[in-house]
């Protein structure tokens, strides 16, 4: 007997609607592993751009320099100093500078200075691998320069255990001079401030955006949308109705989320961000990132609403929240990884297009003052919402809202 | 007067043929039965009149507003779906406020809930949601709902399917009373008994076709018959499932 129900429960669970999503989930993990895993591989590649500027020319700093140029690139290396810094300035890298008199101190049971100025790509996860590449370098090179002094030179002194001293000089990052900072202690301040929005942002959308669908799936089982589409109001006010309704319990309900994320947030952040000066946003520019942030979440909510009218009743509507969740993490996941101007053109197209990236990038757009690239989202993010408004009152207006039938008389009519 | 005027009515859901060309009228505080079997095309009819379903051919006039006119007819009807629920979460009062909200502004809104309030004879249980409401409950909500903006043509797809005698008995009791009143009603139904009690005149819809239409009264004598189910049976030949 127990067969019977459990043949029942999976045939009422898996549908093809189900079955679509997970594949679609499934696609969408897969190449998200792909370029997690490409950016391992450029980890164990093992090479970055390094330029090293000796300026001591010494037996010592010679034998040092060509341990470090072992990590290069080795296209990199071939190139003259002026493509080399051009190289740089593109692709990220660092220059180490061995001052003068590094083999003096050394020898004499003291350091040998090294500076470093690193250039960054941007600032997602994957930007920072050359540097993490350099650092590693900078140690083997260290511990190879050790065996040197020991093995060649004979000295048993316990400094040359330690025989560096780094300074990290400037970081720069898209024309912007961060002073004295380690890259790493960079990401770790930076990447969680620009990761607190793409956060909020799927919070907002998965809250309110299942709402809008399953109340579209409960309004269809309960034939309240029939009454409602009998009363003496606009198509029109209906679809924003609802919209706008969504959006408000979403805000109401992430801003409660918020709050909890922003206590566990502080924990991190008061020991760093006096450690080195930071762009202070204005309140201009926390306008900017509330307006995307609202043209977003309409325009998702509008799509949810779309997804909503494809909703039977209040179980498949359920299953249609995974699209739009789905279309979120691709962002998420992109932007976090590296910044939007570093992605290839396609990869560019594809967050461009969904509109739930531009809200998720302002910050970083805001701290590099790529303005104009905001003003492109924002912008799109309207039009999008605009857009799928009156698809959804068109939509509004057929049969189709009863009948679930009838699509092709939608197209055959003249859209706008 | 005439209040409804439908003529050669067509409704086609892609293939299947819902309606082929229905033609009725109804005047003036007269409560007017479509009856039909199941998949007749009862509800696509009224969905029609009510203005959410487009037609695919024939005429259909309101208070002598074209059927496209759908602002001008939506502000004088009032449609209840069949097997229709209510917002689960919402409490009976705050359902009715929802609803008088989009026809009445300003101070005539409190007596049209009042009214409402008594239609829905829900008392204090109007304070709770909708979600602990029996489905006679519920019924009687929604007729409060349809009839408390005193529309001009009410349009209610069966609205006492599935209720005992008791509550389907005080559901045609408020509609006949509104009726003398001078509301205009059309009634889909399959209960032969109800029809019996409640509608003035009556079309027999069958398939998609109209095939009788008439005063109840004058339909009997002209079919010898002691009820409509025996006018139908008469009428279109075999013994049809109601
Ligand atoms: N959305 C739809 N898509 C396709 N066919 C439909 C649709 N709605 C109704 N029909 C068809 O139209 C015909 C009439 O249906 P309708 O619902 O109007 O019947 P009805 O008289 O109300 O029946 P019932 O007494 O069961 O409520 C049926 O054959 C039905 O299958
Ligand atoms: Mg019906």
């Amino acid at each position: 007997m127990i067969f019977n129900i459990i043949k029942k429960e999976v045939k009422e669970l898996l549908t093809r609607s189900t079955i679509i999503s997970l594949i679609f989930v499934s696609f969408i993990l897969g190449s998200i592993g792909n370029f997690v895993s490409k950016a391992e591989e450029g980890v164990s590649n093992r090479s970055a751009n390094i330029i090293v500027d000796d300026k001591d020319s010494t037996e010592l700093s010679e034998v040092f320099s060509s341990l470090l140029l072992k990590f290069s690139d080795k296209d990199f290396l071939e190139k003259s100093l002026d493509e080399k810094i051009k190289r740089l300035e593109k692709e990220g890298g660092a220059i180490l500078i061995l001052e003068k008199g590094f083999q003096d101190s050394i020898l004499k049971g003291g350091k040998g200075d090294v500076k470093i100025e690193w250039v960054l790509k941007g600032i997602g996860l994957y930007d920072f691998i050359s540097s993490d590449i350099i650092g590693n370098g900078l140690n083997y090179s260290k511990n190879d320069l050790t065996k040197y002094l020991l093995l060649k030179k004979g000295i048993k002194d316990e400094n040359i255990l330690e025989p560096l001293k780094l300074k990290n000089e400037n970081v720069k990052v898209k024309g912007k001079v961060f002073k004295s900072v380690d890259p790493k202690l960079l990401y770790s301040f930076l990447g969680k401030q620009t990761n607190f929005v793409p956060v909020i942002i799927m919070m907002l959308l998965i809250m309110s955006g299942g709402m809008i669908i399953s109340s579209m799936g409960m309004e269809k089982e309960n034939k309240t949308l029939e009454t409602l589409l009998t009363m003496p109001v606009e198509r029109r006010d209906i679809v924003l109705g609802k919209i706008i309704g969504g959006g408000f319990v979403g805000i109401i309900m992430a801003s409660i989320y918020m709050v909890g994320f922003y206590n566990y947030m502080k924990g991190f952040k008061g020991f760093i961000s006096n450690s080195f000066d930071i762009k202070v946003f204005s309140i201009l520019d926390y306008t900017f990132i509330g307006v995307s942030i609202f043209l977003s979440l309409l325009s998702g909510l509008s799509l949810c609403l779309l997804l909503g009218i494809f909703a039977k009743d209040y179980k498949s509507a359920q299953t249609l929240t995974m699209p739009v969740s789905i279309l979120a993490l691709i962002p998420f996941f992109l932007t976090m990884f590296r910044d939007f101007d570093s992605l290839s053109l396609p990869l560019k197209v594809i967050v461009f297009l969904i509109p739930f990236s531009h809200p998720m990038m302002s910050l970083k757009l805001i701290f590099f003052e790529q303005y104009r690239m905001l003003f492109y989202g924002i912008a799109y993010n309207l039009l999008f919402f605009i857009l799928l408004s009156i698809i959804l009152v068109k939509i509004f207006n057929t049969d189709y809202i009863i009948t679930g039938k009838g699509f092709e008389k939608l197209f055959k009519r003249r859209f706008f | 007067m005439e209040v409804v005027k439908v003529e050669n009515l067509q409704k086609n859901f892609g293939k299947v043929e819902a309606l082929r060309g229905i033609s009725f009228e109804c005047f003036k505080g007269e409560i007017f039965g479509l009856i039909g079997p199941n998949g007749a095309g009862k509800s696509t009819c009224l969905r029609i009149l009510s203005t959410i379903l487009s037609k695919s051919g024939g005429e259909v006039k309101i208070f002598d507003y074209d059927i496209s006119k759908k602002m001008e007819i939506k502000k004088i009807i009032s449609y209840l779906p069949e097997d229709a629920g209510a917002y689960k979460n919402l409490k009976g009062i705050d359902y009715l406020k929802f609803f008088v909200n989009f026809f009445i502004d300003g101070k005539d809104r409190e007596k049209t809930l009042e009214y409402g309030i008594e239609l829905s004879s829900l008392n204090e249980r109007l304070n709770d949601k909708i979600e602990t409401y029996s489905k006679g409950m519920v019924r009687r909500l929604l007729i409060a709902r349809s009839l408390m903006v005193e529309p001009k043509l009410a349009i209610l797809d069966e609205p006492t399917s599935g209720l005992d005698v008791i509550n389907a008995t005080q559901i045609r009791d408020i509609i006949k009373k509104k009726a003398k009143e001078g509301t205009t009603f059309i009634v889909s139904s399959h209960n032969m008994l109800e029809v019996d009690y409640l509608c003035d005149r009556i079309s027999l819809i069958n398939n998609g076709l109209i095939v009788e239409s008439g005063n109840i009264g004058k339909l009997k004598e002209k079919y010898k018959a002691q009820n409509i189910e025996e006018i139908f049976v008469k009428v279109v030949g075999v013994k049809n499932d109601f």
